[in-house]
């Protein structure tokens, strides 16, 4: 097998890692020494998805072979200057479990990548590797989902609109859980290869 | 496992070393090693044949099951 493709993509994780934690610690610094908690601090501190219904007299739309019509539900970002500390630190708590968890697809994928430059990739731990791989990928679109669930019943609860009737719908990333359940899928022929690799190994 | 290698034996018996026996049928040592050590999962025609040819012996001398 060629290790030079191998050794490029272990350089980009490697370059991943540490833009991921350089990017976190930054965070980490701003939230700390920027932060004045006077409330005159302009900076977006939460954004969460949102969606609202809008006048639909307000708004149209024409086209020529479209004929016209009208918006009626519209999606956005609700961002908030001055949260409390509870949603604060729920914020931070999430924008730190998202960053552990791409931190931890990253450190599997180089330790992949890795066993590909020194010799077969067909090792039952890459089995297990990529499989977590499709766990976190279905995980994290899952979690985002329940998470935004919650952040979106606490606006609805909590926060008034004026002009805006906002409301929140179950928008999950199927894509992502599509993604997740093809890579569990490779892990199991995977799995089956590393056996495979087993058998030919102590076939003398 | 049931199946038992006796390859040092016939080693012993004909008075060759395993890098020899290794030299003769064209495998490397750390095969022919773990053929000797049982660990081996299959065993090709190919080696069995060239293995039975230079050490002069039967399939059955090389292999034993035992129950």
């Amino acid at each position: 097998m060629s290790t030079k493709l191998p050794r490029i993509l272990k350089g980009l994780t490697t370059f991943g890692i540490g833009l991921l934690a350089v990017g976190v610690i930054a965070i980490i610094v701003l939230a700390v020494f920027f932060a004045d908690g006077d409330g005159t601090d302009t900076r977006e501190l939460i954004a969460l998805p949102i969606q609202f219904t809008i006048d639909a007299d307000g708004y149209s739309l024409s086209g020529e072979s479209w004929g016209t019509g009208e918006i009626t539900r519209a999606s956005g970002m609700a961002t908030f200057n001055d949260p409390g500390p509870g949603l604060a630190i729920a914020a931070a708590a999430t924008v730190i479990a998202a960053a552990a968890a791409a931190l931890f697809a990253l450190v599997l994928l180089r330790r992949i990548f890795d066993t590909m430059t020194v010799g077969t990739p067909f090792l039952p731990e890459n089995a297990t590797r990529i499989r977590w791989l499709g766990f976190i990928a279905i995980g994290v679109a899952v979690v985002e989902q329940i998470i935004e669930i919650g952040l979106g019943l606490l606006v609805l609860d909590n926060v008034s609109s004026s002009g805006l009737d906002i409301d929140y719908h179950f928008d999950l990333n199927l894509g992502a859980v599509f993604v997740g359940l093809i890579i569990l899928a490779l892990a199991e022929v995977f799995r089956h290869g590393t056996s495979l690799q087993a058998d030919s190994d102590l076939t003398v | 496992m049931t199946i038992s290698v006796h390859l040092d034996q016939l080693l012993l018996d004909h008075k060759m070393t395993l890098t020899e026996l290794a030299d003769r049928v064209g495998i490397t040592v750390a095969n022919l090693s773990i053929l000797k050590t049982g660990k081996a999962r299959a065993v090709r025609f190919s080696t069995l044949e060239a293995v039975c040819r230079e050490l002069d012996c039967q399939p059955g001398d090389l292999l034993r099951f035992s129950p």
